[in-house]
């Protein structure tokens, strides 16, 4: 888009993209300034990242996972029509690639990087290989679910999203989405209980 | 006793979420009642919630700092390629231009469609046929046509009519100086004609 199309559209040269909401950076990005989406990319890259990390585990993929979140979203803004907040639809984005990549995910390992560091002058190393086994167990636990129920469980316990959020993203009913956290429940206490 | 809590009660009780939503089973007031009475929902919720609880002292390793810079980076190379999206289609974007073109289709397919319909009715398929003609083209027809019954012999004349042996008979009964006189005829009527 050339810059007379782009004041055309309604794009405003001159705010500052670093105070502007998301509503007007997804203007000022869909009406030809591109450095807009920097500023959407810088804003939400870490909760994106974040929640690829909960889906897959380890920083590789999901720094993978979170780049191509933002292509789809730098190619399909605008499209975007405010009917939700930016971050939503960026989680239905999120959502959506990571279910998609799930069905070729590699081989279930845990990786160095997702090791956490323990004091061991506060924690006693038993203590910490307890820790840090029990978590394996419950990332190995959360890795086996069916795909809609891990969503629903990552989007309701780490990124503390309502039910009809959670619906929204996944697009079915409140309840269709209560009835997968409780099932994803069961299962992990059956899975962590074996 | 009432009935027992049903699984979607049980996962909102653990989830500190009871009686937010709307379309709850029963009254949340109703399901704490009866929690309080049964040891078997309470037992429960109690697995239930201490299993959020493991959950959600899951946390995730933050990448280093510098990782961000970076990440944004590779954003910014991926998307390079990518031409960015226009003002939400050209249907939204220009709506006042938008109509005006689907305005001058519609009319021009009308205009199109009668005129043909007006042509199917009047006009025979020969006549279709000879419409595509130019007058420089009906112009060299003429002139064959002219130098041919010039050219004509009595032969020629009752070979070409044989299949009409009424007016093969007639144009063979003319003299020498009739026949001339008949094809002067034609060449006039033809150069009115023209």
């Amino acid at each position: 888009m050339t810059p007379p199309e782009a004041r055309a559209a309604g794009a405003d040269d001159s705010i500052a993209l670093d105070e502007a909401d998301d509503r007007a950076l997804v203007d000022a990005f869909v009406g030809g300034r591109r450095e807009a989406f920097d500023e959407i990319v810088r804003r939400h890259r870490r909760h994106v990242y974040l929640l690829c990390f909960r889906f897959v585990s380890n920083h590789e993929d999901a720094s993978d996972l979170a780049q191509d979140v933002f292509v789809r979203a730098f190619k399909g803004l605008g499209r975007f029509k405010h009917e939700s907040s930016l971050g939503t639809w960026l989680y239905r984005i999120t959502v959506n690639t990571c279910l998609n990549r799930a069905a070729v995910r590699r081989p279930e390992t845990e990786p160095v990087d997702a090791k956490e560091y323990v004091d061991a002058r506060v924690v006693s190393p038993i203590d910490a290989a307890v820790r840090q086994e029990s978590r394996a167990a419950v990332r190995h636990a959360i890795r086996k679910l069916p795909p809609r129920q891990r969503a629903t469980l990552i989007l309701r316990i780490y990124q503390e999203l309502s039910h009809e959020e959670i619906a929204r993203i996944l697009g079915g009913t409140v309840g269709a989405a209560k009835t997968n956290f409780f099932h994803a429940l069961g299962n992990l206490r059956r899975l962590l209980s074996a | 006793m009432t009935t027992h809590l049903s699984p979607d009660e049980l996962a909102a009780a653990a989830d500190g979420t009871a009686g937010r939503s709307a379309n709850a089973h029963r009254d949340p007031s109703a399901a704490t009642a009866h929690l309080d009475q049964c040891p078997a929902c309470r037992a429960a919720v109690s697995e239930l919630t201490a299993l959020l609880t493991a959950l959600k002292s899951e946390t995730v390793p933050e990448p280093s700092p510098l990782f961000w810079d970076h990440f944004s980076a590779r954003v910014r190379e991926a998307t390079a390629q990518v031409t960015p999206p226009e003002r939400r289609g050209w249907m939204f974007g220009q709506p006042v231009l938008a109509l005006g073109a689907v305005a001058a289709v519609a009319l021009i397919l009308l205009v199109w469609s009668s005129s043909a319909r007006d042509r199917a009715v009047s006009a025979p398929p020969a006549m279709a046929t000879t419409a595509t003609e130019t007058p420089a083209d009906a112009e060299v027809a003429w002139q064959a046509m002219s130098e041919m019954a010039a050219a004509m012999t009595a032969d020629d004349v009752r070979s070409a009519t044989a299949s009409a042996p009424e007016r093969a008979s007639v144009l063979s009964e003319l003299s020498d100086d009739e026949r001339a006189a008949f094809v002067e005829l034609l060449k006039r009527e033809i150069g009115e004609a023209q």
